[in-house]
């Protein structure tokens, strides 16, 4: 029996799903992360069918996910956005967090599986350098629990280390030899910003920070009196940092808070570097990825901002993702398929005694 | 209303309850799990006596009318003289205890359980003399099993989403894209293994 291997990236903002498929190729799924709730009528139910909306009923209420969710808030007024998580993890605030994950998990992932040899890999972020008082081991354990629930055995990794596996930094060490899967992985996300250091792709070091994408739109709202989705939609379609339009206030600001973002990343990390006493004596690569990554130029202005930094290491190259919004998720599909391969070669082991 | 608080700086785990309680965390069991599995769990038992659970409420209809009660039928005079009488007992009490297991260490049949047992009932003594006659307890790490907390965590999951209907499957953005982790994967295999 041919057993499913998935990959799983649970965003701030957008849900992923990477599996292989039958031609070799490999199909993303993925969703906005978030939902509203309706009030259970008739006529709600009518608009959800005729739109072809899919919801879960839970008693007298309908909960609608994704996109959808985006356009229903948008004709009804009264009814509010609602994110299930937040800063990378369950959004404690959010009593229908729960529901709503595991439903989206539940509708990818199909029935739940009798045999339990299917496995799935999903990220979580690395400490947070910034905020103590955030930690993972609830959201952790809770979307274990979401995955067990539906028998599935489970590989968790930190979120920086999903972006090594799927860019190969190398590092060239002293002799001349080529050391791959070596060097700084940094996901750029809404939510937080995660970064770690591998060698050989053995991590070294995975840690996050609080602020993201999220946090610059925030910022920019706050600046220029524009809502915040605007500017998220700015960010999106117009920002170019090969070519910003000093006289645009967004965009303007858009651009100094990316590169305080870069500068506050590069020097938090730079400290954690120090405490590890990491022995790194040639060039490190850098790789970047995540959706607050894809700004056209924004690898040239970290290169920027990072040639003005006094950091503990020396950079050998900057590496921008050539598909930044999916390189965390094929991350976890490598590590998915070479854990499922290991457990197969142990059960083979077993088997011969 | 049956309210329980973690004592400890680590999460404790009642299993036979199915609850996984944080650090220092408050929890009112009646609003989760019936009281009278409550009251049956071993595990719950067990973590109370060792002090790591302290149950801070527990009340019925019925035994709320009687403390209400009792609390308007007693005169305060009266309770401090309780109090001094039971203070008293236990002091008397205390003092013929140590006198027997003097009286025993003196002779052949001593031993080290004693010599432990009247150094405890000494200090217990001179507590009870300055009028502190509570017991302190250090917090104490309680380790989790891995595979328990995420069962529980399932189970959780299981009840949170039970009676939930789907309307059909939901809608993702679907994207089909190269290959190009079969690379690494051997790669990564050859130069890590599979860990």
């Amino acid at each position: 029996m041919v057993h499913r291997i998935c990959a799983s990236d649970p965003g701030t903002m957008f849900f992923q799903f990477a599996e292989k498929n039958k031609n070799g190729k490999i199909d993303i799924k993925t969703i906005r992360n978030c939902f509203v709730e309706l009030e259970s009528s008739d006529d709600n139910e009518e608009i959800l069918n005729q739109n072809n909306w899919q919801y879960v009923r839970d008693g007298k209420k309908y909960f609608v996910f994704g996109s959808d969710a985006m356009q229903i808030s948008m004709m009804f007024p009264k009814t509010s956005l609602r994110r299930p998580m937040q800063n990378g993890v369950l959004n404690k605030g959010e009593n229908k967090k729960m529901l709503v994950i595991a439903k989206m998990i539940e509708s990818y992932l199909g029935e739940k599986s009798l045999d339990g040899e299917n496995l799935v890999c999903f990220c979580v972020s690395g400490e947070c350098i910034d905020n103590k008082n955030i930690d993972n081991i609830f959201h952790q354990a809770r979307m274990e629990g979401i995955f067990k629930n539906l028998g599935w055995k489970t590989k968790v990794i930190s979120e920086g280390m999903a972006v090594v596996l799927n860019m190969r930094p190398v590092l060239i060490e002293k002799d001349g030899k080529e050391a791959p899967y070596s060097g700084i992985g940094i996901s750029f996300g809404s939510g937080r910003t995660n970064i770690s250091l591998a060698f050989k792709g053995m991590p070294i070091l995975s840690k996050s920070l609080e602020i993201g994408g999220d946090w610059i739109d925030k910022k920019v709202s706050e600046q220029t009196d524009f809502p915040q989705s605007i500017i998220t939609n700015i960010k999106e379609t117009k920002l170019d940092f090969n070519n910003i339009d000093y006289d645009n206030d967004a965009i303007f600001a858009l651009t100094s808070y990316y590169s305080y973002l870069i500068k506050y990343v590069f020097n938090k990390f730079a400290e954690e570097f120090q405490k590890v006493k990491s022995q790194f004596e040639t060039p490190i690569d850098i790789c970047l990825a995540g959706g607050t990554s894809c700004p056209p130029g924004f690898r040239d202005k970290v290169e920027e901002v990072v040639r003005e930094l006094d950091l503990p290491f020396k950079i050998k190259d900057i590496i921008q993702s050539k598909d930044p919004r999916n390189s965390v998720v094929k991350g976890l599909l490598t590590q998915a398929i070479i854990t499922q391969k290991k457990l197969e070669k142990e059960k083979a082991k077993e088997k011969e005694f | 209303m049956f309210f329980i608080v973690n004592k400890t700086k680590r999460e404790i785990v009642i299993s036979d309850l199915s609850v996984a309680m944080g650090p220092r965390q408050a929890m009112d069991l009646d609003r989760f799990i019936d009281r009278k599995k409550s009251e049956r769990s071993k595990d719950l038992d067990t973590a109370i006596k060792r002090g790591f659970v302290n149950v801070r409420q527990k009340t019925n209809e019925e035994s709320s009318l009687v403390i209400k009660q009792i609390k308007e039928e007693i005169d305060p005079k009266q309770m401090d003289k309780f109090k001094k009488d039971i203070n008293n007992e236990i002091k008397n009490q205390f003092s013929s205890l140590k006198k027997d297991l003097l009286n025993a260490k003196g002779s052949n049949n001593s031993n080290v359980d004693n010599s432990e047992l009247l150094e405890k009932l000494a200090s217990l003594i001179q507590n009870n003399k300055n009028g502190d006659l509570s017991v302190k307890s250090e917090d104490e790490e309680v380790p989790i099993n891995g595979d328990v907390l995420s069962s529980i965590h399932a189970k959780t999951v299981d009840r949170q989403i039970k009676n939930t209907e789907i309307s059909s499957n939901v809608s993702y953005e679907e994207k089909e894209v190269q290959n190009d982790i079969d690379q690494n994967i051997s790669e990564l295999e050859d130069l890590i293994g599979s860990n």
